[in-house]
C-alpha cells in the first residue's frame, strides 16, 4: 500500500488510555504515600517542633548580657548559704593550719535594685604564720561562691600574724526570700 | 469467535451436550462445588470413558443458601478445539466456554506469568517496606540523638545565661577588683619591691586601696607609676604609714 500523504494525526485524549494505566498509577501513588508515611518516625513533627523551640531558647540565652571574664561562672551561689557552708569553709581554712578565732556569716538580705542578689557578710579573724595566712587567703580566693572583699588587714605580731577579713558573698535572689 | 478463540457452535459440527441441574445443601462454596461434582460423576446419565463433565454454578453463592449447578456432559473429542455453548436452563440463558487442552495450557502459562509478576511486585513491596522501616528506625535514632544533644546545649546555654545575668547583677554592685586575688597581688608587689631591710608591720586593704605600716623611710614600692602618700608623722617610732593614692575610677 502506498500512502501519498501523511496520515491525519488524532488529538490525544485520556480516554484513549486503558483503565489499567489509571489503576497502576493510583497504586503507585498509594504505595508512595504509604512509604512516605512509614518513613517518618512516630511523632516526628512534634519532636522537630520541640527542637525548634529549644533552638530558640539557645538563641535567647546567648543574647543575655554579662561579663564572665570579670565575674566567672560560680561567682554567685544558686541556693542559700547555711550552717553547712560555714562549717565547710571553717574546715577548709583550718586545714591551712591557721588558728581561727571567728568565722561569721550573716544574712544581709537583698542587695541591688534592678537585678537583686541575696547578700551575706563574711567576717574572718584568725592568726598564725605568714605562710598560713597567705594559704588561707588563697583558699578564700578559690572559694565558690566567690568572696568579694571589703577590707583585709594583715598585722605582724612578734611570733605570728593576725588576719582579719571582711567580705561579702552573694546568692541568687529568690522571690520567696 | 469468543475470548478463547473457540469456534462458535454454528461454525462447527452440531454438538448437543447433555445437561443436568444439580442442587446442593447450604455450605461453603468449595464444599458445594465438590458435592455437585461428585453427584454429577456418580449419577452420570451417560456412560463411557471419553465423557468430560463441565460444572458451572448457576447462581452466586450465598451464606445459608443451597447451591445450584449445571453439569454439562460432553465427549472429549467435542472439546478438543474448545467449545462455546449457549443454552437455556429454567428460562435463564447460560453461556459456557469450554477451552481446548491447548488453550488450557496457555491459560495456565499466563496464570503462571501473572503469579510470577505478582510475586515479584510483592517482593519489591516487602523490600521497599523493610528499607523504609530501617530508614524510619535510623531517623528515629538520629532524632533521639539530636534531642539529647539539644537538651544538653539548652542546659549549658541556660547555665551560661544565668551566669551572665549574675555577672550583670554583680557589676551593678561595683564589685570589680574586689577579690582576694587583687589584695594578694598588691601584697605580693609590696613584698617584692620593698627594701628587704625595712620590716613590714601591717598590710591593709580596703575596697581596692591599700596601706602599709613600714619601718624605715623608703617607699614600699619602687614603681613610679604607683602614686603613694606617706603620713606626715610616724605612727610609731620609726614606723611610717604609706597609702596608695590611686585616682578615683582607676580601681
Amino acid at each position: 500500500m502506498i500512502y501519498d500523504r501523511k496520515p491525519a494525526s488524532r488529538a490525544f485524549s485520556l480516554s484513549d488510555l486503558p483503565k489499567s494505566v489509571f489503576v497502576v498509577a493510583l497504586g503507585v501513588l498509594l504505595v508512595m504515600l504509604g512509604v512516605w508515611a512509614l518513613s517518618r518516625p512516630s511523632g516526628a513533627k512534634a519532636r522537630l517542633a520541640a527542637l525548634e523551640q529549644q533552638a530558640d531558647q539557645i538563641r535567647a540565652a546567648t543574647k543575655v548580657r554579662g561579663d564572665l571574664t570579670t565575674y566567672p561562672l560560680g561567682s554567685v551561689c544558686s541556693g542559700v548559704l547555711d550552717e553547712g557552708f560555714r562549717n565547710q569553709l571553717n574546715t577548709a581554712l583550718a586545714g591551712t593550719g591557721l588558728k581561727i578565732s571567728a568565722l561569721d556569716i550573716s544574712d544581709r538580705g537583698r542587695a541591688g535594685d534592678i537585678r537583686p542578689l541575696h547578700a551575706y557578710s563574711l567576717t574572718l579573724k584568725a592568726s598564725g604564720t605568714y605562710e598560713q595566712a597567705v594559704g588561707a587567703m588563697e583558699r578564700l580566693a578559690q572559694n565558690r561562691p566567690r568572696v568579694f572583699l571589703d577590707s583585709l588587714s594583715l598585722r605582724n605580731q612578734t611570733e605570728s600574724v593576725d588576719l582579719n577579713v571582711e567580705g561579702r558573698v552573694f546568692c541568687r535572689w529568690k522571690k520567696q526570700d | 469467535m469468543n475470548d478463547f478463540a473457540i469456534p462458535e457452535l454454528s461454525d462447527r459440527r452440531s454438538v448437543k451436550p447433555f445437561t443436568r441441574i444439580l442442587n446442593t445443601p447450604p455450605g461453603w462454596p468449595w464444599d458445594q462445588a465438590r458435592i455437585a461434582a461428585l453427584e454429577a460423576r456418580h449419577t452420570s446419565p451417560v456412560s463411557g470413558t471419553d465423557i468430560a463433565i463441565v460444572m458451572r454454578r448457576l447462581q452466586p453463592w450465598g451464606f445459608g443458601e443451597g447451591g445450584r449447578f449445571v453439569a454439562i456432559y460432553v465427549r472429549d473429542r467435542d472439546i478438543q478445539e474448545g467449545l462455546k455453548l449457549d443454552f437455556d436452563v429454567g428460562g435463564k440463558k447460560v453461556s459456557v466456554d469450554i477451552p481446548s487442552p491447548r488453550q488450557k495450557a496457555e491459560q495456565s502459562r499466563d496464570r503462571l506469568w501473572n503469579l510470577g509478576l505478582i510475586g515479584l511486585i510483592a517482593c519489591c513491596l516487602v523490600g521497599l517496606g523493610m528499607v523504609t522501616l530501617q530508614r524510619r528506625a535510623a531517623e528515629g535514632e538520629r532524632l533521639t540523638e539530636l534531642e539529647t544533644q539539644m537538651t544538653r546545649k539548652v542546659r549549658d546555654a541556660e547555665g551560661v545565661a544565668r551566669a551572665k545575668a549574675d555577672a550583670e547583677a554583680l557589676a551593678d554592685l561595683n564589685l570589680d577588683n574586689r577579690t582576694l586575688d587583687n589584695a594578694m597581688q598588691d601584697l605580693k608587689t609590696i613584698s617584692l619591691q620593698r627594701d628587704p631591710s625595712d620590716r613590714l608591720d601591717a598590710f591593709y586593704w580596703n575596697k581596692g586601696y591599700w596601706a602599709v605600716e613600714l619601718h624605715g623611710g623608703t617607699p614600699p614600692v619602687k614603681d613610679a607609676t604607683v602614686p603613694l602618700q606617706r603620713s606626715t608623722k610616724p605612727v610609731r617610732k620609726g614606723v611610717w604609714l604609706w597609702v596608695s593614692a590611686v585616682e578615683d575610677g582607676a580601681r
